[in-house]
């Protein structure tokens, strides 16, 4: 009697059925609102800054660390920029562009890293 | 001439093998029921959890965002008269002073106060026993002043 190799086809078909359940990745799922919450905020400090007409840097930074106290951002009003902290693959960021009333375009945005 | 007997005798068989399969597979079965319970029990506290972002984030918004004079709580922003409409993170502070409770099965208003750079003044604060509770942190103009009006709720 000759040693051979006994290949089943269903039983592959079972197995490669199998492993491809257990490969399958759920995604996970938000369980909270944090970052609408954050996005949000951004978002009350920009319109603010619109509704007050200030753009200047050094006041906007002070607000923007009073808005969110520890954590690493960045902040830019046209082509100056201010970053703190530790910029990380994830962040939350708004844009807003204003037009003064000799309509010079000024845009800043804010991004806070998570 | 010989005579076949034919015995047909009922009986047990008892296989080790398939005993040992069946004890796994009792097994399997009680740990796939054990954790989809807890799966359970960890959903209905995630939707809890997520319940109580929900409503505390959309009061916090309906604040700065709506005007509502019969209930302050809805709608504490400013409204311009002469351009009749609502000037969204700008907070009538007259207005917000008229806070009072909110409650049903779900959630409950827990506090309202406005945080300035150099003080902070409360609004609104209710003793609850509910421990599940959420701040959400907004930005707002008052009286000119930038200032994180914080609303605080509890399910």
């Amino acid at each position: 009697m000759k040693k051979a190799f006994v290949f089943s086809l269903e039983a592959t078909l079972s197995l490669v059925f199998l492993a491809g359940i257990l490969l399958v990745q759920i995604p996970p799922v938000e369980k909270d609102l944090h970052g609408l919450a954050v996005f949000q905020k951004e978002n009350d400090l920009l319109k603010i800054w619109a509704k007050q007409q200030k753009f200047s840097l050094e006041q906007m930074k002070k607000d923007f660390e009073f808005a969110f106290p520890n954590v690493s951002y960045e902040l830019a009003v046209n082509e100056e920029k201010i970053f703190s902290g530790e910029k990380t693959k994830k962040a939350i960021a708004s844009e807003m562009i204003f037009f003064d009333s000799e309509l010079n375009k000024i845009t800043v945005s804010v991004s806070v890293f998570q | 001439m010989g005579i076949t007997k034919k015995t047909r005798n009922k009986g047990f068989v008892f296989s080790l093998d398939a005993g040992i399969a069946f004890m796994i597979a009792i097994g399997i079965l009680f740990v796939a029921i054990s954790a989809a319970a807890e799966n359970i029990r960890e959903n209905v506290k995630t939707e809890r959890d997520f319940e109580l972002w929900k409503n505390t984030v959309f009061f916090a918004d309906a604040i700065v965002k709506n005007n509502s004079p019969e209930q302050s709580v809805l709608g504490s922003a400013v409204f311009d008269f002469e351009k009749q409409r609502v000037k969204s993170n700008e907070i009538d502070l007259k207005l917000l002073e008229k806070a009072s409770a909110i409650e049903n099965k779900e959630f409950e208003l827990k506090k309202i106060s406005l945080v300035f750079q150099d003080s902070e003044k409360v609004f609104f604060e209710k003793q609850t026993g509910k421990k599940n509770c959420l701040a959400i942190e907004r930005i707002v103009l008052a009286e000119g002043k930038i200032a994180k009006l914080v609303l605080e709720g509890c399910n």
